[in-house]
């Protein structure tokens, strides 16, 4: 009876402490026994990027064989990055690579949390004029007191464009003649060709097929915008949405749901998202970011023929949308600063790594390529011969991207702002003004204020 | 039995010696109670070392951090602003809006009891299969957030879902937006929320009866007594201690209320109608960067727990029986 | 305990309680019985517009791709590497604090023990940064350490629970031990442990389910892949935009991820439920 207790307890410890010890790591450090450096990096992916990225990664650590070490990277979701960051920032360890985004630049830079590597990259001879986003490439400059000019303190991932796109088999359904990439709809034509569209198929009815559906937060900018509003003035300090402007091309905005009914209810949103609508065929026109690509030309997930368009414009007669961007850094407090400069160009702009990543390699397009020399080269000829699976008008996010024609395309304004809370609070209630329990002016009015002293306690919270 | 709970009181009370008999902080022990006084320290030297070592440092640390204006880049001590953000708080509507949201969901709290010794009591008998069913009971607890969520968003759905289903079946008018409105979303979380936790009430309350001798159910069958009798007086009463765990478990639970809203209603609710303290708490600190005020939101609640814990402890003496 | 011979009333009691509760498990158990079905069906329907529950067309293969990711297993693999010996240490530390508490005299033993209980206060969103940084410190970010050690002090629920279950214990039995010269020790191990049996297996059961599940700590303590738990992995397989997520994948990972801790729960009912004779004082 004995010994068996004993060989149980025997047994248990040398479980116990053989897991505690497996799950042990090591410690890297900035340099290996011999005087090769290692550098650490920590970025959030996706499923389908993660492997792009490492294998990006592994090519570049043998390439430099003779200099770099090892590379620790450490991928995670994008939804838990910024808690991990400022864990690490808190505790004062941060990797050598990692991201940040345009809205954080000035405070990472202020907290000396990141490299200036504009005098590296002219050390090392790189230059950033093959970028096709130069404003995204812009958006990581600071001189000290404001983003968007001076040194550069990152280098773009990628740039991405937040288009619209309609559904070619409804448009050919309804017999009505595709949207004109070169010239958007105005505010009043797109009206008439979504009222077109929305009607009750099956006789039960209930309407089910509408012009469009609307999600608020990522889509009244474009109206605002296009309307020669904003939602902050030029210094971001004040909130001005009680401009006529703005009023206006918001009611036009409600409008579509309220007065025109082009797009399913309040309530049926609740009920079925007007992004799942899109992906059943319901609606007309939807929007379609430079991620999405893979996933709406994928026929299981999207089973319809489609193609990019442009946003109604409203008085400026410019079509507007917002960009998004992400940066490689390098931290302040790096030991191998030039090394890790080195890896975030290549990060961004080597060729290969580009390739998969747009989809010329594989066919899986989820960014623009970031070169120019593959954007207007490779890129477009991929498409054009269907190895890449795209749709046809592809310049729509190059215009928007590059600002040419009748499109224009800039950053949110929350990305000039110390944080985003004073624009949630402006969509939270949005649906109340889209079912009509209040008038666009009664909202204003009483969401002004509440953004405004939001927006206030953001700027005290940094100075 | 009863001088343990009036030590509980005779701490809360600051020393004042409310037991009759064993006043063992104001005298000098003798050997035998001090060797017992080593043993027993010694005992629970881990757990209060954990404590130390674990909770001792960030609880000053966030403590500290309620103290001023940091978001997770600046610094710290620039950044004092004393109790700032604690008067801040007490004046913030959106703050008392979730703590009502937050009591309001304990509602859920006397549903499970209830339920689950009702169950338990109905599962502790010797039925063929009742093993497999109890396993089954058990699903929600052990289930991904992530698929329960996606399925009890269809039950929950104002145009196709389930329930809305059987309403209209029923009585022929469209059902409540059960997500959507201000109060049925309430009712929606609790039902939620009772669901997914009723397979531990149930197994803790069958290990609590477990406890209880089958002689005094015999005995009381023996003068007369009624299964409702039975049930009231004698096992009711007896499982009280489990009662008091979950009690006391579910408002220190309750009160930190969060994943499951994050996942039902990820915006918190029409008008934050659903949202509880520590959703609001999370979008402040990580959402809007503002982590000094929202450490200074854990120490409210914390100071807001604590003390309806601490009246909890003391009334227990009123119902709480053990087995003599 | 011995057998039973049921009166002819007791057994239709028993039927009517197994119908009940057989209707009562369906609403229990519906999310698992469309997770299963979902992970045979396609992407598509699951996103679609019309809820559905049998899949049309029906896909197999989710099973033994979640399988073969490597990842997967890996996570499996560091779930158990944090659950062993937090279990077996935290359980031993849990139950001589609960016994600690409940049976024996010590100066500050209330205001250690509302102390602990008070931890369970603060919601760890504020804590889990200076944790982090604490773990950073102490070089543990690479590895499960941030998982493991706290659990081995113990878990203050868990002794809150087992106090209370040694409450209906008379404190007689302790006076008996110390008359026989019992040492504490001892009487800890001898009589008190086999006395919390049921209870203390209750409460571990409760706390695996408790580590199987637990996402939130992970995510922030772990950053490397390859120290992923099981939660995190199969949430690594979610996409930031939704259309991308391949779900019936994520559906067949969280059935097998439930498997386990159904069958443990299943088989280890008994020392739960098992009558323990506390009627009576053992000598």
């Amino acid at each position: 009876m004995k010994m068996k207790k004993l060989g149980a307890l025997a047994l248990t410890t040398t479980l116990v402490f053989g897991s505690v010890l497996t799950g042990c790591g090591g410690k890297d450090k900035g340099t290996t026994a011999d005087g090769k450096k290692n550098l650490s990096v920590f970025i959030f992916a996706n499923d389908h990027e993660s492997p792009i990225y490492k294998g990006m990664i592994e090519k570049y650590k043998e390439a430099h064989s003779d200099t770099i070490g090892n590379i620790d990277v450490q991928i995670t979701t994008q939804e838990e990055y910024s808690k991990t960051l400022t864990g690490m920032m808190t505790a004062k360890e941060l990797p050598d690579v990692f991201y940040v985004g345009p809205e954080s630049v000035q405070q990472f830079v202020e907290n000396g949390y990141i490299e200036n590597i504009q005098p590296i990259l002219t050390e090392l001879g790189i230059s950033t004029d093959d970028l096709v986003a130069q404003e995204a490439l812009n958006s990581y400059r600071y001189d000290g007191s404001k983003v968007g000019t001076g040194d550069l303190y990152a280098l773009p991932k990628d740039a991405s464009v937040f288009a619209y796109a309609y559904n070619k088999d409804l448009f050919d359904k309804e017999g009505i003649p595709y949207p004109d990439p070169e010239n958007p709809y105005t505010y009043d034509e797109f009206v008439e060709v979504c009222k077109q569209f929305t009607k009750d198929t099956d006789g039960d009815g209930e309407i089910d097929q509408w012009g469009c559906g609307l999600a608020n937060q990522f889509m009244i900018q474009q109206y605002i915008w296009s309307n020669g509003a904003t939602f902050l003035s030029d210094d971001y300090r004040t909130v001005t949405i009680d401009t006529p402007e703005f009023k206006e091309a918001f009611q036009k905005f409600i409008d579509l749901t309220l007065v025109h009914q082009v797009t399913p209810t309040v309530e049926q949103d609740v009920s079925l998202g007007v992004y799942q609508r899109w992906l059943a065929g319901q609606e007309a026109f939807y929007a379609c970011g430079t991620w999405d690509v893979a996933a709406f030309m994928d026929k299981e997930t999207f089973p319809f023929n489609w193609d990019l368009c442009g946003y109604p414009t409203l008085s400026t007669g410019k079509s507007m949308t917002w960009l998004g961007t992400v940066g490689f850094c390098v931290s302040a407090s790096s030991p191998n600063k030039k090394e890790a400069t080195e890896l975030i160009s290549y990060l961004c702009a080597n060729e290969d790594g580009q390739k998969e990543l747009s989809g010329i390699v594989g066919g899986q397009s989820i960014q623009l390529p970031n070169l120019k020399s593959l954007a207007e080269g490779e890129f477009l000829t991929a498409i054009e011969d269907g190895s890449l699976p795209f749709p046809e008008s592809v310049d729509v996010f190059f215009s928007y991207l590059g600002g040419t024609g009748n499109y224009e395309g800039r950053f949110q304004e929350t990305t000039y702002t110390p944080n985003a809370e004073w624009f949630d609070i402006f969509f939270k209630n949005v649906d109340n003004v889209k079912n009509g329990s209040m008038t666009v002016d009664d909202f204003i009015a009483d969401v002004q204020p509440q953004m405004q002293e939001s927006l206030d306690t953001a700027w005290e919270s940094i100075e | 039995m009863a001088d343990r709970y009036e030590k509980v009181s005779h701490f809360l009370y600051g020393g004042k010696c409310m037991s009759g008999g064993k006043a063992v902080s104001k005298k000098k022990m003798n050997k035998a109670e001090f060797r017992e006084h080593c043993w027993g320290l010694a005992f629970v030297s881990p757990a209060f070392i954990g404590f130390l070592i674990f909770m001792a440092f960030p609880i000053a640390f966030a403590f500290f951090a309620s103290l001023t204006k940091w978001n997770g880049m600046n610094s710290m001590t620039d950044n004092f602003v004393g109790l700032n953000n604690y008067i801040k708080l007490l004046g913030d509507d959106k703050f008392w809006k979730v703590l009502l949201n937050t009591v309001i969901y304990m509602i859920g709290i006397p549903i499970g009891m209830i339920l689950g010794l009702v169950i338990a009591v109905g599962m502790n008998r010797k039925i063929k299969g009742i093993k497999f069913l109890r396993t089954l009971y058990y699903v929600p607890v052990v289930s991904s957030l992530v698929a329960v969520a996606i399925l009890w968003m269809w039950v929950f759905n104002y145009d196709y879902g389930l329930l809305n289903s059987i309403v209209k079946m029923i009585s022929g008018q469209h059902g409540p937006n059960w997500l959507g409105d201000e109060f049925w979303v309430k009712i929606s979380m609790i039902i939620f929320m009772v669901w997914k936790g009723l397979g531990s009430s149930i197994i803790l309350y069958l290990s609590g009866l477990q406890g209880i001798p089958r002689d005094y159910y015999e005995a009381a069958k023996i003068d007369g007594a009624s299964g409702w009798n039975l049930f009231r007086d004698i096992t009711v009463p007896l499982v009280s201690p489990v009662t008091f765990y979950l009690l006391i478990t579910g408002l220190i639970g309750g009160f930190q209320v969060f994943v499951e809203v994050l996942v039902m209603v990820p915006s918190g609710g029409l008008n934050y109608s659903a949202a509880t303290v520590v959703f609001y708490l999370y979008e402040k600190a990580f959402s809007s960067n503002q982590m000094g005020y929202g450490s200074a939101m854990a120490f409210i609640l914390a100071i807001f727990i604590f003390i309806v814990t601490a009246i909890n402890f003391k009334g227990q003496d009123k119902w709480v029986k053990t087995i003599e | 305990m011995g057998s039973e011979i049921k009166s002819a009333k007791s057994k239709m009691i028993d039927r009517i309680v197994f119908v009940a509760l057989s209707l009562g498990a369906v609403v229990m158990v519906f999310p698992l019985i469309y997770m299963v079905l979902s992970s045979f069906m396609t992407k598509n329907q699951i996103l679609s517009a019309d809820f559905s529950i049998i899949p049309n067309p029906w896909k197999f293969g989710k099973y033994s791709e979640v399988l073969a990711k490597p990842e997967f297993l890996r996570g499996l693999r560091n779930t158990l590497i944090v659950a062993a010996p937090v279990l077996l240490i935290g359980g031993f530390t849990s139950s001589l604090s609960a016994f600690s508490f409940s049976k024996l005299k010590f100066r500050g033993k209330n205001g250690i023990f509302l102390g602990l209980l008070a931890t369970m206060m603060i919601p760890f969103a504020v804590v889990m940064i200076p944790q982090y940084v604490m773990f950073t410190k102490m070089g543990w970010t690479n590895s499960l350490l941030p998982l493991i050690i706290p659990g081995l002090f113990g878990n203050v629920s868990i002794i809150f629970f087992l106090r209370q279950n040694l409450t209906s214990v008379p404190d007689s039995i302790v006076e008996a031990a110390k008359l026989d010269g019992c040492g504490y020790f001892r009487m800890y191990y001898s009589i008190f442990l086999p006395l919390m049996k049921g209870a203390l297996m209750t409460q571990l059961i409760l706390w695996f389910m408790g580590i199987w599940n637990d996402y939130l700590a992970p995510t922030i303590f772990i950053q490397n892949e390859k120290w992923f738990t099981l939660q995190v992995v199969i949430r690594s397989f979610n996409s930031y935009y939704a259309v991308n997520s391949d779900y019936p994948l994520i559906m067949a990972a969280s059935v097998l991820a439930i498997l386990p801790t159904l069958l443990l729960f299943f088989f280890f009912q008994r020392y739960i439920i098992e009558s323990l004779a506390v009627s009576g004082v053992k000598g």
